[in-house]
């Protein structure tokens, strides 16, 4: 049964690769999603859904190549702008500015690139192998989440990404998430229709759009900052070698390892993307460290860890995006999409509908990576050069960028009003020590946590205690919950006061008496 | 010093975000908790009202223990001092302060762009102006040049609204054709702050070639290779669409 799989496996690859219409097409949209995530303000969801538009007159086959292509290309394309000038090309890259942009600031950008690459691509083909071989065993596992564990997995993943991105205080980043569930509130409630928060703008009863606000919050900022301080964003050193040394990756093959089955793993749990992806893995990387304190200030492992996550996370939502129908992260959403677009239904009929389908899907992953591999190396060296045009050309246009960027997903000038005005909001609260991430994560996950909540109370009649019977969603309560007390000092004095009886119940007599 | 002005103004943001979460409060109590909806009896639990409840007490609970923090290391005497930070936004000395200069000049070409040009002028002439606002008046980094350079853009954004006004069916290229006019003239006397120099001379070459070359690369790539259109298509949109289309 797998041999025979992989047969096939490799025979829709071949046949991929035999038409150079396929070849060409998957390198050129390739190309295309690295501009897209490498350029702030055009995301890779933005990549997907403008290039749906032009794949509509294609076949289904040819679609999914340009499509897939960009997919991977802009998760990736994210980690330059990220390392090279400290806005996060995609919301996916963010936590590899944390390391990258220090790296680059040495100088050392060119070797933080080569290494992304090869660990995104990496990341890419682990995720792929997932979907070959693991994906009906992590959609079970999926499957058996209720409405109670996705809501706990919502605030979870806005809670973790506040404690870790804060730069001052936990509070702040916690704070930040909950402006973010606040903004996703904004529009009709999906359940009754209700109009929330909308303050009479017809406009904003739809909701707020994810795009807008992401672009306004990580772009504006940034450009006011660089000119507002008159930031010079550091200039790359020449190059010596941009393709990683076998050893260096094979030193930091634990963080490659642990980071691809995190993005997996997280990939398939339904909503949650590859932004979290990143910031989880980073986070693992960060607290399995001998040397945590170098985390921030350009450490290899931070910017390996997020980005071997971020594509791996790529074919976990493929999992849950074709067998069960459900979009794994926002581009997987615009995907599925696509998808019907070409008369393809996603789901638990699919395999038995189109047999060759997933196989397809995951030989089409597997030559966006190495095109994702080929393209970034060479890539790398020309890109690094960004560093040398000087922020006061290049933030305007930028600017511009965000701009279109924004007004282009619907098409609608509203997003451009409500853009601005979240970029502005969102320098004054950079400036005050809060992060922008958990905002962002909560305009993204607030819909489902929102839905959840009230879905798995009506299922429970409005009684919380199915919380306790069921493991998955107790040890996400039980994770908050610590989360949230572990930052109160009485809980620190409390913890360092139970391992100093703990330690001396184990001390000899004699030791406890000298004590 | 530092941390001590910034625990002052997180006492102030904790108060904001404090009144924030209570106006959430506020508004979630006016959702439907019990009543009838749309035909449907409501329960609390699927009420709308049950998460913005949630996220209001979350900000005002997070409000608190972020006051408290402050204040733990403040303490009471650093509270009272907090407003003398609002204070300071009254004194002249912080309008033309170098880095608020800035930051006005950022937000003069940023909000004049998305709130007046861009919705209201040809995409084109819209973006050149933006571009080469924002260029010449940070490129050059001179405060004087900057200084003059925010005046005469916002005097240039004062004459495009009049414009707007102005603008009728029967002038329907007004504002596009004074739009293109202005160009030039905020361009030339940008020149003639900085032909003094010769480095910023060339500068200003730079900043006007970036200027045309980027609206007219990005929109083009926008029109008509991902057939989305533009935000407004004037003067100039059109004319790209007849050599487009060959309707020459």
């Amino acid at each position: 049964m797998v041999f025979e799989r992989l047969l096939t496996f490799f025979q829709l690859m071949g046949g991929l690769v035999a038409d150079p219409l396929n070849v060409l097409l998957l390198f050129g949209s390739v190309f295309l999603g690295i501009i897209f995530g490498a350029l702030p303000g055009l995301t890779a969801t933005l990549g997907v859904a403008l290039l749906t538009t032009l794949t509509y007159g294609m076949s289904a086959d040819l679609a999914m190549v340009a499509l897939m292509g960009v997919y991977v290309g802009a998760i990736y394309g994210g980690s330059y702008a990220s390392i090279l000038i400290n806005i996060p090309g995609t919301a996916a890259s963010a936590a590899t500015a944390l390391d990258g942009y220090p790296l680059a600031c040495k100088g050392e950008g060119g070797k933080a690139l080569g290494m992304t690459t090869t660990a995104s691509t990496i990341g890419t083909l682990i995720g792929m192998l997932f979907v070959v071989a693991l994906s009906p065993l992590i959609a079970a596992f999926a499957l058996q989440f209720t409405s109670f564990e996705f809501f706990l997995l919502a605030l979870f993943g806005i809670l973790i990404s506040g404690t870790l991105t804060s730069p001052d205080l936990t509070c702040k980043g916690w704070i930040s998430g909950f402006l973010g569930l606040f903004l996703a509130c904004v529009g009709r409630d999906s359940l009754q229709f209700y109009p929330r928060f909308t303050l009479g703008f017809s406009e904003l009863e739809g909701g707020i759009e994810i795009v807008p606000v992401l672009i306004g919050a990580f772009g504006i900022p940034q450009i006011i900052q660089v000119l507002r301080d008159q930031v010079n964003l550091g200039e790359a050193k020449k190059l010596t070698r941009v393709l990683p040394e076998f050893s260096a990756m094979m030193k930091n093959w634990v963080h490659i390892v642990r980071s691809a089955l995190i993005g997996v793993g997280i990939g398939a749990v339904p909503g949650i993307g590859e932004d979290i992806a990143g910031w989880v893995s980073y986070g693992a990387a960060k607290n399995s460290s001998k040397h945590p304190e170098n985390f921030g200030k350009g450490e290899y492992a931070g910017v390996i860890s997020s980005e071997t996550a971020n594509n791996a996370c790529i074919g976990g939502s493929m999992i849950t995006l074709l067998n069960l129908g459900i979009p794994g992260s926002p581009p997987a959403a615009m995907l599925l999409g696509a998808l019907m677009l070409h008369g393809v239904n996603p789901g638990p009929m699919l395999s038995i509908e189109q047999p060759n389908f997933i196989l397809e899907i995951a030989a089409i992953l597997f030559l966006a990576s190495i095109a994702m591999w080929v393209l970034g190396i060479l890539l790398s060296r020309q890109v690094v050069k960004v560093l040398r045009i000087p922020p006061q050309i290049f933030m305007p246009i930028i600017g511009l960028l965000c701009v279109i960027g924004s007004y282009a997903l619907g098409m609608n000038i509203f997003n451009l009003y409500l853009m601005l005005p979240v970029g502005v909001i969102a320098y004054f609260l950079t400036e005050m020590g809060y992060p922008i991430a958990p905002l962002v994560i909560g305009v993204i996950l607030g819909p489902m946590a929102d839905e959840n909540l009230r879905r798995a109370l009506m299922v429970s009649h409005g009684s919380f205690m199915p919380i306790f019977h069921r493991p998955v969603a107790l040890i996400l309560l039980l994770l908050i919950f610590l989360s949230f007390i572990s930052q109160f000092p009485f809980y620190k004095k409390l913890m360092a006061k139970l391992l100093d009886r703990i330690r001396s119940c184990f001390l000899p007599v004699e030791a406890r008496k000298d004590k | 010093m530092e941390k001590q002005n910034l625990r002052k103004k997180d006492l102030a943001t904790s108060v904001l975000i404090g009144l924030f979460g209570l106006w959430t409060l506020w508004q979630a109590t006016n959702m439907p908790m019990k009543g009838s909806w749309g035909g449907v009896m409501n329960v609390w639990y699927v009420s709308p009202a049950l998460f913005p409840l949630f996220v209001g007490v979350m900000l005002v609970l997070l409000s608190l223990i972020l006051a408290y923090n402050a204040l733990r290391e403040i303490g009471w005497s650093g509270a009272r001092e907090v407003s003398q930070l609002f204070g300071v936004v009254l004194k002249s000395s912080f309008w033309t302060a170098a880095a608020n200069v800035r930051f006005m000049a950022i937000l003069l070409v940023l909000f004049s762009y998305v709130f007046l040009c861009l919705p209201r002028v040809d995409f084109f002439p819209a973006s050149i102006l933006f571009l080469l606002g924002f260029i010449l008046m940070f490129y050059p980094q001179e405060h004087d040049i900057l200084r003059k350079l925010f005046a005469a853009y916002a005097l240039v954004m004062v004459i495009v609204g009049g414009l707007l006004l102005a603008n009728s069916e029967a002038h329907p290229y007004l504002t596009d054709g004074g739009c293109l006019l202005l160009l030039p003239a905020f361009a030339g006397y940008a020149y003639r702050q900085l032909r003094i120099n010769p480095i910023l001379a060339r500068r200003f070459w730079i900043a006007l070639a970036v200027a045309i070359i980027g609206p007219f690369l990005i929109g083009p790539i926008f029109k008509y290779l991902l057939l989305v259109p533009l935000p407004f298509e004037g003067l100039v949109v059109e004319l790209l669409d007849k050599v487009r289309y060959g309707e020459f």
